[in-house]
């Protein structure tokens, strides 16, 4: 008998206990966001979510072509800066919209400069964003990047975007996940950065990085010196740099491994002293004909070594200039100063002395002299 | 209630035999019956058997020859002469009935004298030893049990042949009394394990007692649940494995399979023929078989749960497959994951059932036909008739068929929770079936002993096998009178051995 | 008395007092712990975690002394010590408090689990249907005895080691020069970590109850110190992992950094670790839930004898229910940690000393025989 009253509880209680379901095939996942700034705190905002296509008759199509292919589907309407896009764009939803799937969040260039703190903080709020997220500044327009229906490509625009995005940092762009941004966004001393891309035509290109300072867009590095600055930022191993070492003779290089080490001399005086050390394995990709060979290698590499340790400290002064710390070399200064002084930090950075040695190693001239 | 008492009481009443006469006019009703006074000049007796029982080539050859020569006087004499080992003399009624039930000649002086002479005549009608078909193996012996207990206990005894090995016999079951028969090595089997069985056979209260299967049922120490707690097994060879280990075997006349007892739940996940295979390979297939059940118990529930609840769990890349799948489906992912396994069930049950040439007809119609059919008329998403047919692939890798069976019944309240509160839901379903496994006993001891209790030298041969020289001691579940496989101080000496260098 | 004698049976070997220990000192903290311990301490957080976790050797220590000293005067646990050393009432008044504060400290528990399930997973899920559910799995351990108990935990303490393991998938987004320059907090900022890193190392105190219940104390001995030393060892990776991974000022707004951590690992088959990882620690929170209502019931039982502990069970799991109910909101339930953080400390670092000092006045007083 008592079992039978427990049981019934247990039925009444599981009645109740219903939860709110988000069935796949009934939700429209947003994949990508779009800002762009109209002026005075007004956002147009653009939203893609992939449609995937009913097919009439699914098993007919088992063994012929999958049925994945995708249409887009896209809304854009004008809101507020830091509006949530799926609570603005629901009602022109004919499902629950979800951000739980997003893959790429996209600023145009003058929302950038204006500031994304709420975008940011938005992110960092919501337990449903996953954390390798891609966001990019684009110059231009966001909603014709993401509505443009001209692509050489057929897949979705947002997949296009964060693959291209990926591929890169693997190679000459440096990492700029949310996580990172997040984590430089938020942390003293550090200044975050985000891929620059743009459309050039039928198709999406890469064309340097964005600094911030805070959640503001100030400066900006070009596609050129992107390798320079990874090299300061991160070790890493598949990047190509291409050395023009007297004019119309070009040399390039493909980096085995690279590795930055920093050391930090008076870091609480108003001029602190930061040492590089850059190491450089690289294999030569292609070259002038008769420019390289194992003799006049050494000749090259210091050359090499020359002209990277200048470009390295050109950068970090334009970065100086400008304020901004995207290396986050005040981190560095901090970690290796006891008792940092970090109220003045601000202050002292634009006049911190940034020394760079940089040693390349030419390990292979690949199989011909 | 009081009713039902009553007719138990008046049943038991009828019942009873008062004398031999009673005995023999009430078996005389059936028509296999068969009582008639021998005589000759020197000698008369009466002699009551059942022709369906008893070796009627047998008895006219060899015992009705000896009856009918002149050398028989008197019934002293027929218990001297007749070349017997077994002839027992008895006024016990009981006995008498249970004897002529059992295929025994009765031979008595007149037709109602209680003084009997029981001659053992029985007929063993049975098939003949076969290669066997539920748990078959591909290397290693191929024999399996018959329905008759001696030879069951013949092709114990001749793969243990040793002084010590004990034999029990009880009778089981008010009206059938069955032989059941206790099989263990004296000095390695627990005793407390020996009484332990013993006591709850003979305590049974039970009419008639058909199969092992049964008894296990009957014996089990938790009744509510749907694991089985001790093994069954129709192979010889697994039972004398069991039974140098120090388990107990247990053989129920009438039956082709014995009962090895106690068991841990990790015994049902291992084949007899993991002891055939190199260590590291039978170690690599026991782990196959874990993911097996995991992946059977739980797939169609995490479909569930991912689909229903957890979008953000999927991989990016599948959602469109995934979705594009699921979208001509008007049910929720719950309904057609319940639709499939129904008919996945449907299948396994029509093809147990149905004889054996058409159950590979309706296999294959279920399997591809209903399945393809199934997926075409937008019941059920493509991938998940892949997910359901693997798992229930998977389900039969269990080598235990009973605990195969449980495999497949666990996924349906692991389907339902997960449809109540997504991955929590399935999370709460396993505590709670974890629990209930580290509440159970098998004979007392705990039921998944390598874990709970932690036993790391159990542990040589659970989820993986250890190579046998490292296997030297008996698991210690058992609490076996002899803990020891083999001689430890010898091995180790081995072991001392320096390793010789290269090339030498 | 019959009580003072544990039958053999129901008794667990001396090595589950490291499984109990373990799994009881990792709780909920373990999402939250990095953010208050780094708020005085930033980098040098885990110099903090490491002198907190030490300071809990001390008081096993003393634990022990406690109850080595009360073994030979029957049933060792600290329900027993109250009434022997301060009489029925005093020691009655003192159990009771004990009860009351056990009971409230898991029912507290239990809600910042849910806490983080509404907040990660299910905002929408109903305090009454999870609590109730989660008893009735409590009410069906509990039954079963300490040796179910005893296998929970050994389990808990077996599954949780994927986790911890886990966690090396981060390594790849850490940042290991955010622990320099090391020790570069003064003694005050790091007493205030280490006062904050104790509520993590809370729980071990519990084998005050189940001591009587573990075979061979004098061999659990080694087995009490290793497991303190094992929570110690995961606390400070996670520390230190913590703090290689975010930036002080990013850890300064993350509540749960251990699952803000666990989002960005991903694997080919999923995504999101962090859900799954969340239902996953169910059995860091089962363990312990159940050790506290086993406690709790058997202290109703000691106290009035009258009661059985079958039924305070149930009076243990309704108040469960209703204090899961009555905390209606994140702040509150962060106040309440707070509150019982602190209460936990008083008992670990205050009382037991205290009452180890009673133990031996009573002991001169009354005068050792011979």
């Amino acid at each position: 008998m008592r079992i039978k009253i427990l049981l019934l509880c247990l039925f009444l209680l599981l009645l109740t206990g219903c939860l709110p379901s988000n069935i796949i095939d009934d939700i429209l996942m947003v994949e990508a966001e779009g800002y762009d700034y109209l002026g005075k705190g007004q956002i147009m905002g653009t939203a893609t979510m992939p449609n995937y296509v009913e097919s009439g008759n699914p098993g007919s199509q088992g063994a012929g072509l999958p049925s994945t292919a995708a249409m887009m589907r896209y809304i854009s309407g004008v809101t507020y800066d830091g509006k949530s896009l799926v609570d603005k764009f629901q009602p022109e939803g004919q499902r629950q919209l979800k951000i739980g799937k997003i893959r790429v969040m996209l600023f145009d260039d003058k929302l950038a400069r204006h500031g994304l703190s709420k975008q940011l903080d938005f992110r960092n709020r919501d337990p449903d964003t996953p954390r390798d997220l891609t966001l990019a500044v684009v110059e231009g327009s966001t909603r014709e990047m993401l509505t443009a229906a001209d692509y050489q490509t057929q897949i979705p625009v947002s997949r296009y975007i964060q693959d291209l995005i990926q591929q890169n940092s693997q190679q000459n762009y440096p990492d700029s996940d949310l996580a990172q941004i997040l984590y430089s966004y938020y942390g003293e001393y550090m200044d975050a950065f985000m891929p620059i891309i743009q459309k050039q035509g039928d198709h999406l290109a890469l064309v340097g990085v964005a600094a911030f300072k805070k959640d503001k867009y100030v400066m900006k590095i070009d596609g050129d010196d992107v390798f320079v600055f990874k090299m300061l930022f991160q070790p890493f191993d598949q990047g190509v740099y291409d050395y023009e070492f007297a004019r119309g003779k070009h040399i390039a290089l493909r980096n085995v491994h690279t590795s930055a080490s920093f050391k930090v001399r008076n870091g609480n005086s108003s001029s602190p002293d930061i040492y590089a050390r850059v190491k450089i394995s690289a294999q030569v990709r292609q070259a002038f004909p008769g420019s390289i060979s194992k003799k006049n290698a050494d000749h090259i590499t210091k050359l090499l070594n020359r002209h990277l340790e200048w470009e390295a400290r050109q950068l970090v002064h334009r970065f100086q200039t400008y304020r901004v710390d995207p290396l986050g070399l005040g981190n560095t200064v901090r970690s290796f100063t006891y008792r940092f002084d970090g109220h003045s930090w601000p202050d002292r950075y634009p006049h911190a002395r940034f020394h760079c040695r940089v040693n390349v190693n030419i390990v292979q001239t690949g199989i011909s002299q | 209630m009081f009713r039902n008492k009553k007719r138990q009481q008046q049943a038991s009443k009828n019942k009873d035999p008062k004398t031999i006469g009673d005995v023999l006019d009430h078996l005389g009703k059936s028509r296999d019956f068969v009582h008639f006074q021998h005589g000759n000049t020197h000698f008369s007796c009466w002699i009551s058997y059942f022709r369906t029982l008893i070796d009627i080539d047998y008895v006219h050859r060899d015992v009705f020859p000896f009856l009918y020569s002149d050398s028989i006087r008197n019934m002293a004499d027929i218990k001297d002469q007749l070349p017997l080992e077994k002839l027992i003399q008895t006024k016990d009624i009981h006995e008498i009935q249970s004897k002529l039930l059992e295929g025994y000649i009765i031979i008595q002086k007149d037709e109602r004298s209680p003084e009997c002479l029981i001659v053992p005549s029985v007929k063993i009608q049975g098939r003949q030893i076969e290669k066997s078909e539920v748990e078959t193996s591909i290397i290693g012996p191929k024999e399996t049990f018959v329905e008759s207990i001696d030879t069951n206990i013949n092709l114990i005894r001749k793969r243990i042949p040793v002084p010590q090995l004990t034999l029990k016999e009880i009778r089981v079951g008010k009206l059938s009394r069955t032989q059941v028969g206790i099989i263990y090595i004296d000095g390695i089997a627990s005793e407390e394990n020996v009484n332990t069985v013993l006591q709850r056979i003979q305590s049974l209260e039970v009419a008639s007692l058909i199969d092992a299967t049964m008894l296990a049922l009957m014996i089990t120490d938790n009744n509510w649940t749907i694991f089985p707690q001790f093994t069954d097994t129709e192979r010889p060879d697994r039972v004398s494995g069991a039974v140098y280990e120090g388990k107990i075997a247990v053989l129920v006349d009438g039956s082709p399979n014995a009962l090895i007892l106690p068991s841990t739940i990790v015994e049902f996940f291992a084949a007899f023929d993991d002891y055939f295979l190199p260590w590291n390979i039978s170690s690599a297939y026991r782990l196959l078989r874990l993911f097996a059940v995991a992946l059977s118990a739980l797939s169609s529930s995490l479909y569930v749960a991912l689909l229903t609840y957890h979008y953000q769990l999927l991989p990016k890349d599948l959602l469109g497959s995934l979705i594009s799948s699921r979208s001509s489906v008007p049910f929720d992912p719950v309904m057609e994951v319940l639709i499939l396994e129904v008919m996945i069930e449907l299948l396994r049950e029509a093809g147990a059932r149905l004889p054996t040439k058409v159950g590979q007809t309706i296999g294959i119609v279920g399997g591809i036909v209903i399945g393809t059919a199934t997926v075409q008329a937008g019941l059920s998403s493509n991938i998940l008739l892949i997910i359901i047919a693997m798992s229930a692939l998977a389900a039969f890798i269990t080598p235990n068929y009973r605990m195969a069976t449980t495999i497949r019944f666990i996924r349906f309240p692991f389907i339902i929770s997960a449809q109540m509160f997504g991955l929590l839901g399935i999370g709460m379903c396993f505590t709670y079936f974890v629990t209930h496994l580290i509440r159970l006993t098998s004979l007392g001891r705990p039921y998944i002993e390598p874990i709970f209790p932690f036993r790391a030298s159990d542990l040589k041969d659970a989820f993986i096998r250890l190579p046998f020289q490292l296997q030297n001691s008996r698991p210690m579940f058992l609490r076996p009178g002899d803990p020891a496989r083999m001689n430890t101080t010898r091995t180790s000496q081995e072991k001392g051995k320096k390793s010789p260098d290269i090339d030498e | 008395m019959a009580l003072n004698k544990i039958n053999e049976t129901h008794q667990l070997g001396p090595m589950s007092s490291f499984f109990l220990i373990q799994v009881t000192q990792i709780g909920i903290g373990f999402f939250s712990f990095q953010q208050p311990l780094s708020r005085f301490s930033a980098q040098d957080a885990w110099v903090a975690c490491l002198i907190g976790g030490l300071s809990s050797l001390g008081v096993m220590w003393l634990i022990l002394r406690l109850l080595e000293n009360e073994h030979k005067y029957g049933r060792a646990d600290l329900f027993s010590i109250h009434t022997r050393i301060f009489g029925k009432w005093i020691g009655g008044v003192l159990n009771l408090a004990t009860i009351i504060f056990f009971m409230l400290y898991a029912a507290i528990y239990l809600r910042s689990y849910i806490e983080i399930l509404q907040v990660w997973i299910f905002p929408q899920l109903s305090i009454l249907v999870f609590t109730a559910l989660f008893c009735l799995l409590i009410a069906y351990i509990v039954l079963g005895g300490m040796r179910t108990i005893g296998g929970i935990f050994l389990l808990s303490f077996v599954y949780m080691i994927p986790l911890y393991a886990e966690t090396v998938f981060a390594v790849p987004g850490a940042h290991f020069s955010n622990l320099l320059p090391l020790f570069d907090h003064g003694p005050k900022s790091l007493l205030l970590s280490v006062f904050y890193s104790i509520h993590i190392y809370l729980g071990s105190e519990m084998i005050l109850f189940y001591y009587p219940f573990i075979k061979h104390p004098e061999q659990a001995k080694k087995w009490c110190y290793f497991a303190l030393l094992d929570t110690l060892f995961i606390y400070l990776m996670i520390m230190i992992l913590g703090t290689a991974y975010f930036s002080q000022g990013e850890m300064k707004l993350t509540i749960w950094p251990t699952v803000t951590f666990w989002k960005s690992i991903t694997f080919p088959l999923f995504e999101h670790v962090d859900m799954i990882n969340i239902v996953y620690m169910i059995w860091i929170l089962l363990p312990s839930m159940a050790l506290s209502a086993w406690i709790v019931s058997r202290g109703i039982k000691l106290t009035f004898p009258v009661i059985r502990q079958k039924y305070a069970l149930i009076f243990v799991l309704a108040v469960f229910i209703v204090v899961a109910e009555i905390v209606y909101n994140g702040e509150l339930v962060a106040t309440a940690n707070a509150l019982f953080s602190k209460l936990g400390f008083c008992f670990n670092y205050i009382y037991i000393p205290l009452l180890l000092l009673c133990q031996w006045i009573v002991k001169k007083v009354k005068g050792e025989p011979a």
